[in-house]
């Protein structure tokens, strides 16, 4: 390929830990053609990082290329000395990280560290840099650049700060970009934009761009090639599409299929999780590297090595037995009847809620800077939840989504008892709840459990699993003395699939996905009949996802528990919700079952929220709703309707004065908007599928 | 396209050490000194009050190591039998201070709110003293003995190990564990000893180290000063102090308890380094 930029032979990078040397990259032979787009895949450990930083010569102190070549235009950049190497780096290879936050200098204004790029690597004067730093931040839509050129980082959004990234990553024309998940640590609606950005600065100038992500939706909507890596080895590669619609090898199938779609709910089925864990690093496998976590794999795989072989169709393959498999499938489109069925009647019971919200208000005061307490302001509030109210059922699964800050995570701890509403009812069973945990009586403390999102700091690192698992039991009275209690930590592992030795184990001696087992062993050990799940599965990579999203489906199935389910994740939150209350700036914009919400008529929010979603899935076509700007801020936010300043449906001044009025179908289904119900359900479905609609 | 993957040969990497030098140097010259501390009167050569009136300010010889001081005592032998009386006033004036600064900063990081915020105006009242300024304060008030110069010492400590210890709970206070437990409903007391002590002992351990070496020098300085130790026990300040006066003619009697004050403050000072390295690369080793 005599176009190649980048093209990476044969590299493996390995780092000293004290446990002992990782090899983290092995023989990885990776090839970005001017102009192409390669997307990089695979999960937390696949090395996907390490082959990068390693093409930017900025591996960590104890890591190595131990063997292979990395030519950039034909250069090797293994042999470059550092002053050759910094004059490529900024240059001709730009890097963008995942947090833009630690990417800026706080103590210099952001137009500044552009204009010095440009000063120092492309050797523009300073009249001219600015000039041109100007008409960089116009092409990443910054609005009124000017403006912006003087700001400092921490006076912009995360979004604004990522396009001053992607400005500065574009500054000197590079000719190969490096991207390493540069929208994870966004919202959906910003992410999406982002993504806009990054496509349109290709089409601009058509650089290399290498793009590491772990997210499939991210890598449909706009690379070219795609590259998946597993345990340090390259397992398959090839166009998107081909990817994508065939894909080759074992590990790729099992990714694909376990992702949650939007297609896809709980009464389908359980997902097709990835069973096992990642092999060690430190002694990697000789054979097939995916071959213990293989459903197809044959005694011939453990004894071999497989090549890399070529698709037909394009890209490779590192599979023995690739020929051999049936054609890929994932079981999903088509929702049964039966399914549709289940999902409505479960809503259409009418004994009364398990848990009611009745417009609760959840306000933190802000400090008042000392003007305002001279002058005998009142202080004033961040309106985190703000007239919330919501029922839910027995058995079943409310979620509440939105992005960060809506107020779904304080609505949870509001719930659960961790901080005392301002105003407003919690109701159990028809009564009020005590505002914080300690005043309520240990009964219904049982009764009212909660999982958190951070699997690493759901355990105490000091307390076994055992011990961590016991003290419900006690506290509640839930065994009889130490061996009965004992009894019950086994069966409560057995339950979230652990063996029973796992008792004396220390957190740290867990995997992620098994520490979140745990929390939900410990939840369950309550024996509750109210969950509140505070995005359970987002620190967790997505082939442990299925199998802990499965396990908290069939968890509530046989134990009629209710989940409170808070997630930002729609896909998942249409595979295990009953009803679906979608939240922003602590207000509810829309609530109703999860197959009213997720169809036509939408709020406008909701809308913009089901166009912003990556779904890993090229044949899927959403159409373009896109959100201007942050989400403004909490305090004191007017009368009227929290959407307005973002809202591409807005009518006028009504919508900034008077507050939405609800709009209530006669399945439950809410929507507080001022826009007449019927110009709502004229609005066509945000989400297709070429080539025929799943019946 | 057949591609072969090489295999991860032996590679020459930097090796991270299971134990940090520092630590075992460490760990080495507070552990020589504690035997001193603990057996010294049976393995010196002389009785430490035995005056050899014949070579007094003798030069260090064969017969006396260390030389001799001006009534003829072996000085190796009461710098040895010394380590005692500083190792006991500084290891008891730390275990004190840690141990009621432990429990302040419990209370205070984990109750928060307005009690937090007067506790740690008080501690920092105490704190704006010059520490030797008020340990001398306190020996004076209380008389000049080791007891009270013990005292002083943990006075001096309480206040820095309190806001060590708090800013370390709340830290862990909105952890998630403890945020579990609260929902449980557990109590307050449970989830202080239970759930939050335990995570605390390295950063307890460190800091333990680091006041004990300030210890060493704050009980040999009240000694030399005459507040701490009186005489005739054998202590390092002491023997500073009261020896002074025949520096010049002959060095011996001052350098070497002074040099054993050295070795021991740099000891105590590697380890607490050495500690921190071995629990830093233990935390990273379980990640």
């Amino acid at each position: 390929m005599s176009d190649a930029v980048l093209e990476a032979r044969e590299l493996s990078v390995a780092y000293a830990t004290p446990a002992g040397v990782v090899h983290a990259v092995r023989g990885a032979n990776l090839v970005v053609a001017a102009g192409e787009t390669v997307a990089l895949v695979g999960e937390s450990g696949s090395g996907k990082s390490s082959l990068a930083f390693a093409v930017m010569r900025a591996l960590d102190a104890n890591g190595r290329v131990t063997h292979g070549s990395i030519r950039f235009q034909g250069d090797e950049l293994l042999a470059l000395g550092p002053a050759a190497l910094q004059r490529v780096r900024g240059t001709r290879i730009a890097m963008v990280f995942q947090d833009p936050h630690t990417a800026l200098t706080p103590t210099i204004t952001v137009g500044e560290q552009v204009a010095e790029v440009l000063r120092a690597h492309a050797g523009v004067s300073r009249p001219k840099a600015r000039q041109q730093t100007l008409e960089l931040f116009a092409q990443v839509n910054l609005p009124d650049a000017a403006r912006v050129y003087s700001r400092y980082p921490h006076e912009l959004s995360g979004g604004q700060q990522q396009r001053i990234v992607i400005a500065m990553a574009f500054a000197c024309a590079p000719e190969l970009l490096i991207m390493d998940e540069p929208t994870t640590g966004l919202d959906v609606t910003t992410e999406a934009r982002i993504l806009d950005l990054i496509a349109e600065m290709k089409t601009r100038h058509r650089p290399g761009i290498l793009y590491i992500t772990h997210n499939l939706g991210v890598v449909a909507r706009f690379c070219d090639r795609v590259v998946v890596m597993y345990a340090g080895e390259i397992v398959e590669e090839g166009p998107v599409r081909r990817v994508f619609d065939a894909p080759c090898h074992p590990y790729t199938r099992g990714l694909l299929a376990c992702l949650p779609r939007l297609d896809r709910v709980k009464h389908d089925g359980p997902l097709a999780a990835i069973d096992g864990a990642l092999p060690s690093l430190l002694d990697p496998p000789r054979a097939c590297v995916f071959e213990e976590r293989c459903p197809e794999r044959r005694p011939a795989c453990a004894q071999s090595k497989p090549v890399l072989a070529v698709v037909p169709e394009g890209g490779a393959v590192r599979c023995l037995r690739w020929t051999e498999l049936p054609a890929f499938r994932v079981a999903m489109h088509g929702k049964g009847a039966d399914a549709v069925a289940k999902e409505t009647g479960s809503d259409a019971s009418l004994a009364p809620p398990l848990l009611t919200i009745d417009d609760l208000r959840c306000h933190y005061p802000v400090r008042r800077t000392l003007a305002e307490t001279l002058r005998r302001l009142p202080a004033r509030a961040v309106r985190a939840v703000d007239g919330v109210s919501l029922d839910l059922a027995r058995a079943a699964t409310l979620a509440v989504v939105g992005e960060s800050g809506c107020g779904k995570t304080t609505l949870g701890r509001a719930i659960v008892g961790l901080m005392a509403p301002t105003a407003g009812d919690v109701r159990f069973g028809g009564a009020a709840l005590a505002r914080l945990a300690r005043h309520r009586a240990r009964d219904l403390r049982r009764r009212i459990q909660v999982i958190f999102q951070n699997p690493e700091a759901t355990l105490n690192p000091q307390r076994t699993v055992g011990q961590a698992l016991g003290r419900p039991l006690e506290l509640f009275g839930l065994a009889r003395g130490g061996a009965d209690r004992d009894r019950r930590v086994r069966e409560l592992l057995a339950v979230v699939h652990l063996p029973p030795h796992y008792a004396d184990r220390h957190p740290h001696e867990l995997s992620g996905g098994e520490k979140q087992r745990i929390a939900i062993a410990r939840a369950f050990a309550a024996e509750p009949e109210v969950i509140v799940c505070d995005e359970p599965l987002s620190a967790l990579d997505v082939s442990v996802q299925a199998a802990v999203l499965n396990l908290l489906v069939d968890l509530q199935r046989r134990s009629a528990t209710a989940y409170l389910f808070i997630s930002h994740d729609l896909s998942v939150v249409r595979y295990v919700s009953d009803r679906v209350a979608v939240m922003y700036m602590g207000r509810l914009c829309e609530e109703g079952t999860a197959h009213d919400v997720f169809t036509p008529p939408y709020h406008p929010y909701t809308e913009a929220l089901l166009s912003a979603i990556p779904i890993a899935d090229p044949a899927v076509r959403q159409r373009r709703v896109r959100l201007d700007g942050p989400v403004p801020s909490a305090v004191d936010p007017g009368l009227g309707c929290r959407f307005h300043s973002r809202c591409p449906r807005k009518l006028g001044v009504i919508c900034e004065t008077t507050p939405p009025p609800a709009h209530v179908a006669p399945s439950g289904h809410r929507i507080w908007c001022h826009i007449p119900l019927d110009d709502l359900n004229r609005v066509p479905p945000v989400v297709e599928r070429m080539g025929g609609a799943p019946s | 396209m057949a591609v072969t993957i090489p295999r991860p040969a032996a590679i020459a990497l930097p090796r991270a050490r299971r134990w940090p030098a520092a630590l075992v140097a460490g760990v080495a010259i507070l552990g020589t000194f504690a035997i001193f501390a603990a057996v010294g009167p049976w393995i010196v050569p002389y009785d430490v009050e035995q005056f050899h009136r014949a070579s007094a300010l003798e030069a260090p010889s064969h017969a006396f190591w260390f030389g001799t001081d001006r009534y003829g005592r072996d000085v190796l032998s009461r710098v040895v039998v010394g380590s005692r009386s500083t190792l006991a006033m500084a290891a008891a004036g730390t275990l004190l201070g840690v141990t009621v600064g432990l429990v302040l900063g419990l209370g205070s990081g984990y109750v928060g709110g307005r009690p937090d915020e007067a506790l740690m105006r008080i501690m920092d009242i105490v704190m704006s003293f010059p520490s030797l300024l008020l340990a001398l304060l306190v020996v004076s008030v209380l008389g000049a003995s080791a007891v009270n110069a013990v005292l002083s010492i943990a006075v001096v400590f309480v206040p820095r190990v309190a806001r060590v210890v708090r800013s370390a709970v709340l830290g862990l206070r909105t952890a998630e564990f403890v945020e579990a437990a609260q929902v449980r409903g557990e109590r307050g007391s449970w989830i202080v000893t239970r759930e939050i002590l335990p995570n605390l002992w390295p950063p307890i351990i460190v800091e333990a180290c680091v006041r004990m070496s300030f210890a060493v020098l704050m009980s040999v300085s009240l000694s030399y000063l005459g507040l701490g130790a009186q005489p005739p026990t054998p202590d390092w300040g002491l023997m500073v102090a009261k020896e002074r006066a025949f520096l010049v003619q002959a060095p011996w009697v001052v350098l070497f308890p002074a040099a054993a004050i050295v070795t021991l403050v740099i000891g105590v000072n590697v380890l607490g380094d050495g500690l921190r390295e071995w629990l830093m690369a233990r935390k990273t080793a379980d990640e």
